[in-house]
């Protein structure tokens, strides 16, 4: 699976510039400079879960603006 | 008043966790217990000076008759101080109402919380917050009322998750979902007198609810720019059937702009209903509704809500931020409805 190979930790091109530029190149694909804003600068910044019970639902949360996510290892006793 | 309470006791061993025993019965959401001593069941009848046998609600569709004594003991479990119980009562009998038909969204994968709205003068004498951080944690009030009610669903009415509660996800609000209406500052009518209630009784209104989804507009200084957004928002989230209800919970700086345009609640309403429709073609091209495009789609509309007046608009949460909230409810309008009951102090 492509996001596991990756690694949600590996958010690719890190400066803001360079992020906008991969971008361009894929969620706006097509449409003008300037003409979308996406939800998120790159496709790994949305962190994929599977998680739940039986049924046709699934969720998304947003994040709050000024934030990045954090991922920390669990030392066992 | 026949006083004899009824529930099986249990006699817990010296060196024995109070707690971690009621953890061990299955009786706990999750978080530690209030363990249920007879003395604070007592205490929490005393305060609404009913027997312990009384019937507060019958939920049809489990057979199961919720009596004051359960209701009692699930509000001691989660930590209701006894003058909450009048409230739990109330929203008891709510979910006990045949509109709001408990047997869909207590247990439909759809994982609806229930979300108590309270009104009237109990909200300042309980300290209900209707302010700040108000779907947050900080005040016991909306904490342990709203978690009295799930213990009730859980513990006497079988809800449990994997069993007779089968949310696929559930959310955070199926702990507790309790807000008040600001209804100091609010320049608009309570929500319970819009719904027949006078000002000076309290109410609480529990309506079946997925979360609080927040959205934001620090741009506009007229209703019609700040609802814009709202009603951008909330489109997308409509389903093919129709919900049976929305709440609207506009705060502090959104409150003051479109009271400051001259709109009240109805106007709100009816600007969001009217802008919220989606077309078939809309629900067809994003895979909410089956089958392919059909001449005519694009005109055919379908409204968010029935009527404008499933709209509950509900002035509550900070003084301070550009944010306000809308609160899609559970299923279709014949699937479960909100109710106001009356809290008798």
């Amino acid at each position: 699976m492509e996001l596991e190979a990756r690694g949600v930790n590996d958010h690719g091109p890190t400066s803001g510039e360079a992020r906008l530029a991969a971008l361009a190149g894929t969620a706006a694909a097509g449409r003008p400079p300037g003409d979308t804003v996406a939800i998120a600068l790159a496709p790994e910044d949305l962190m994929v879960v599977v998680a739940g019970g039986p049924g046709k639902h699934s969720a998304f949360v947003p994040t709050f603006g000024a934030t990045r996510s954090v991922t920390v290892r669990v030392e066992a006793p | 008043m026949a006083s004899t309470l009824a529930s099986k006791r249990h006699h817990v061993e010296d060196g024995t966790d109070p707690i971690e025993f009621c953890f061990e019965q299955g009786w706990s959401d999750g978080l530690p217990v209030v363990p249920p001593t007879e003395a604070r069941v007592r205490a929490m009848l005393q305060a609404v000076r009913v027997a312990p046998d009384h019937q507060v609600a019958y939920i049809e569709h489990r057979a199961v008759a919720v009596t004051a004594e359960k209701v009692a003991v699930n509000a001691v479990m989660a930590g209701c101080r006894p003058e909450y119980m009048p409230v739990v009562v109330a929203a008891v009998k709510g979910i006990g109402d045949p509109r709001w038909n408990y047997h869909g969204p207590g247990t439909s994968t759809g994982g609806a919380g229930v979300l108590l709205i309270v009104n009237g003068p109990i909200r300042r004498t309980l300290d209900v917050n209707c302010g700040d951080n108000l779907f947050g944690p900080g005040w016991r009030a909306n904490l342990t009322i709203g978690r009295a009610l799930r213990l009730v669903m859980r513990n006497v009415c079988g809800s449990r998750p994997g069993t007779l509660d089968r949310g696929t996800l559930g959310h955070p609000g199926r702990l507790s979902y309790v807000i008040g209406e600001n209804e100091e500052e609010s320049p608009w009518p309570p929500l319970h007198v819009e719904r027949g209630f006078r000002p000076e009784q309290s109410t609480v209104t529990v309506m079946a609810a997925e979360g609080p989804r927040q959205f934001y507009n620090q741009l506009s200084n007229t209703p019609e720019g700040v609802l814009t957004t709202l009603a951008d928002d909330m489109r997308i989230s409509g389903s093919v059937m129709g919900q049976p209800n929305y709440a609207v919970v506009l705060a502090g700086e959104h409150m003051r702009t479109i009271a400051g345009g001259g709109w009240g609640k109805k106007e709100v309403r009816q600007f969001l209903w009217e802008r919220t429709h989606n077309s078939h073609a809309h629900l067809r091209r994003t895979h909410r509704m089956a089958g392919a495009l059909q001449p005519g789609d694009e005109e055919r509309l379908r409204p968010l809500v029935e009527s404008p007046d499933d709209i509950l608009v509900v002035a509550a949460g900070g003084r301070a931020g550009t944010f306000s909230a809308y609160i899609p409810g559970w299923g279709s309008k014949r699937s479960s409805q909100a109710v106001t009951v009356a809290i008798d102090a």
